[in-house]
């Protein structure tokens, strides 16, 4: 395992087109964590037909630097501006606007920036911890638990970003699967819903799907809002390379609490459904708790900025490990990851494990060398990418749209694509509109060919006495405790937002 | 009942109506073929449309209770954060100090929506018509450029700049870079073939 690990290490800092990749990633990432409108998921599903056809290591190296870094960016506008870019930063706010507002808006970049590296790199390092402990489990799974993993997946994942809308959730992870029903049928050859669409009969375009359901939905969505972020200007959000470099050195000082919010950041994100947001509340808590001067959190506490940001951070370390290893998510960004992984050709699971665990610490690595790129980048930058922040929605529109199409078209080489991007849109955007979770969707159609395959093969095998088995008893166990959880969780009224409340 | 209240909640019953005749008509379908390729279909399916039929009884109480889905209970989004934080916590907190952005988030009134809603949808079918018809390097180009002058309302001068930018990029990266073969569009190509120009 050593071997593996420095070998993959060193493989990454010296193959020169790798890591010029991960500085594209870093950059791209950055861009769009501080331009409002485009989330994480909806980079990830545009930069899908560009790493399509690409290296297996090489596109997942770019798509997860460009996914891990997106946080990093987000807390400036939260910081300087008092505007969150999605719900991670939100927490950051409230310490780090106040310090703004003292002048201390360096300070709280610095720390803050900082923060998010050291908790990006220690939740990579949870992650490597946790792969001997989590081995023997996940080659104890049998292809054939596939299908119930896509179910549990689904469900976990319908909970996490449907909150209340969980049903909903469900409904639109089935209806993912059975989008993935379209096309030749792997037992029988016989073709299903493609009549004589010769280019439906290998089935839908994952990509084009992927697109249709995320970006055009929220592009539309963003034009027909308008509005913008105004700049009304203020003199205390104004800071030099000093300032900066005293919120780094809080990182060190307050290291017992950066440490311990980082690993409790990557736990929470080894746990399907918790999600980012719950991650930095719960750590701004544990920080509230655990200071001597609690009555300073909210007023310009840089411990109410060093938790959050860490936490936040970490959690992608930690989400990575049931994405790959069980495929299943840890939150709606991971999910899109994780069908731009399966179009890469990376199939999560025992095979894994078993034969690609080169691939797996590249990963971790990539985790590592990005943050540390990112964070070294945006310590110098920070002052001058923060105007991106004003962007108006309006502007970036036509243009994330013309990507799609393009992206949408070039993956396959065939116009048919772009009827089936405007049929799927019209459907993502009721979606949208009406409060559908969506991230459902895309493991509905990832794991819909996989979970068949498995279907098929455990019925072959056992027969109705598949569902009997142990690990099957296990994971339908898992599946109605979620569900039973969700409706628990729905009765009892509660504050913290749902991913479709803080993302539509 | 009003009748925004009255038209929000038809909407979302049409939706799920909308999901059901999809699951509705997907198992239909697989009813045609055979044991085998139905299968899955069926698995999936089926449960889909029991789904769907759940949430349509959920949407129709929910109509009949008047019930809101927003949360809106008049409090900040600060004052919702003291109190889940001080839950967790067991102490009186307070983000007063967090509130008052130095930046204003400006959003466009809620009215008209239905109108731009429209404007969007009929640009984004126009982009992939003109696509269609006339190929990439003239549907895309028109978009953008009749984009950002007509709806976002930038000056014919910005908007040229940033329309050629864009086509500079994108001819860069998918015809230099990627040598992708782009669709030249129905009615180029019958041009095209009229008078033999390839």
């Amino acid at each position: 395992m050593m071997d593996t690990m420095f070998s993959s290490l060193f493989t990454l800092l010296t193959t020169g087109h790798l890591m010029m990749l991960m500085c594209i990633g870093v950059f791209i990432g950055i861009i769009v964590g501080i331009t409002p409108g485009i989330g994480g998921r909806l980079s990830i599903a545009l930069a899908i037909p560009f790493v399509f056809g690409m290296d297996m290591i090489a596109g997942a190296v770019l798509l997860l630097t460009m996914h891990a870094v997106n946080g990093t960016s987000g807390q400036i506008s939260s910081i300087m501006f008092g505007v969150p870019g999605d719900g991670d930063d939100a927490a950051t706010t409230i310490d780090g606007y106040p310090m703004a507002k003292k002048g201390e808006a360096g300070r709280a970049l610095g720390a803050s920036m900082t923060a998010s590296g050291v908790g990006g790199i220690i939740g990579a390092i949870v992650f490597a911890v946790m792969i001997p402990v989590l081995e023997p489990v996940v080659l104890a799974f049998s292809p054939a638990e596939f299908f119930l993993l896509a179910l549990l997946g689904i469900t976990f994942i319908a909970v996490l970003a449907g909150g209340k809308n969980f049903l909903k959730g469900i409904i639109v992870g089935f209806y993912g699967m059975i989008l993935a029903t379209v096309g030749a049928d792997p037992a029988t050859g016989t073709t299903r819903y493609a009549g004589d669409f010769l280019f439906l009969w290998d089935g839908l375009s994952l990509v084009t799907a992927v697109l249709a359901l995320f970006a055009v939905p929220e592009m539309i969505s963003l034009a027909v809002k308008g509005g913008s972020i105004a700049n009304v200007g203020d003199s205390k959000v104004r800071f030099s390379y000093r300032d900066i470099f005293s919120g780094v050195l809080e990182v060190p000082r307050n290291w017992w609490l950066a440490l311990r919010t980082s690993i409790i950041g990557a736990c929470i994100g080894m746990i399907p459904g918790l999600g980012g947001s719950a991650a930095a509340w719960i750590c701004y808590g544990h920080a509230v708790q655990t200071s001597k001067t609690p009555e300073m959190f909210g007023k310009g506490a840089v411990q109410g900025v060093i938790a959050p940001e860490t936490a936040s951070n970490a959690k992608e370390g930690g989400s990575l490990l049931p994405t790959l290893f069980f495929g299943i998510p840890g939150s709606s960004g991971m999910a899109v990851l994780m069908g731009a992984f399966l179009i890469l050709g990376i199939q999560p699971g025992p095979t894994l494990i078993q034969n690609n665990m080169n691939l797996v610490w590249t990963l971790i690595w990539a985790l590592v060398v990005g943050n540390v790129i990112a964070v070294s980048f945006l310590l110098f930058v920070a002052r001058w990418v923060s105007v991106l922040t004003f962007v108006k929605g309006n502007l970036i529109v036509p243009f994330i749209l013309t990507m799609t199409v393009f992206g949408s078209f070039i993956n396959e080489g065939q116009w048919e694509n772009l009827v089936i991007l405007v049929v799927l849109s019209a459907v993502g955007y009721g979606l949208l509109r009406f409060g559908w979770p969506r991230a459902p969707f895309v493991i509905g159609l990832v794991l819909g060919h996989i979970a068949e395959e498995s279907l098929n093969k455990a019925m072959s095998l056992w027969g109705m006495s598949f569902f009997t088995r142990p690990l099957s008893l296990v994971l339908i166990g898992l599946i109605v405790l979620t569900i039973g959880y969700a409706i628990y969780k729905n009765r009892k009224p509660t504050n913290i937002p749902s991913e479709t409340a803080l993302y539509e | 009942m009003s009748n925004i209240t009255m038209s929000k909640a038809g909407a979302k019953i049409a939706m799920t109506l909308v999901m059901f005749a999809i699951f509705a008509v997907m198992v239909g379908v697989a009813s045609t073929y055979p044991p085998g390729a139905r299968f899955m279909p069926y698995v999936v399916g089926i449960p889909g449309l029991v789904m769907c039929a759940i949430q349509l009884f959920l949407d129709i109480r929910d109509l009949r209770a008047n019930a809101r889905d927003d949360d809106d209970d008049g409090k900040s989004e600060m004052e919702r954060a003291a109190e889940e934080v001080a839950r967790v916590t067991g102490r009186k907190m307070d983000f007063s100090e967090a509130e008052g952005a130095t930046a204003v988030v400006v959003e466009e009134s809620k009215e008209g929506r239905g109108r731009r809603e429209a404007i969007v949808w009929a640009s984004f079918l126009g982009l992939i018509g003109g696509i269609l018809l006339f190929g990439f390097w003239i549907a895309v180009p028109l978009f953008i450029g009749g984009f950002l002058r007509f709806y976002a309302g930038r000056t014919w001068r910005f908007s040229l700049l940033l329309t050629a930018a864009a086509t500079a990029v994108y001819y860069g990266a998918f015809v230099l870079g990627l040598k992708v073969v782009l669709h030249e569009g129905f009615v180029i190509e019958a041009i095209k073939d009229h008078f033999g120009w390839y």
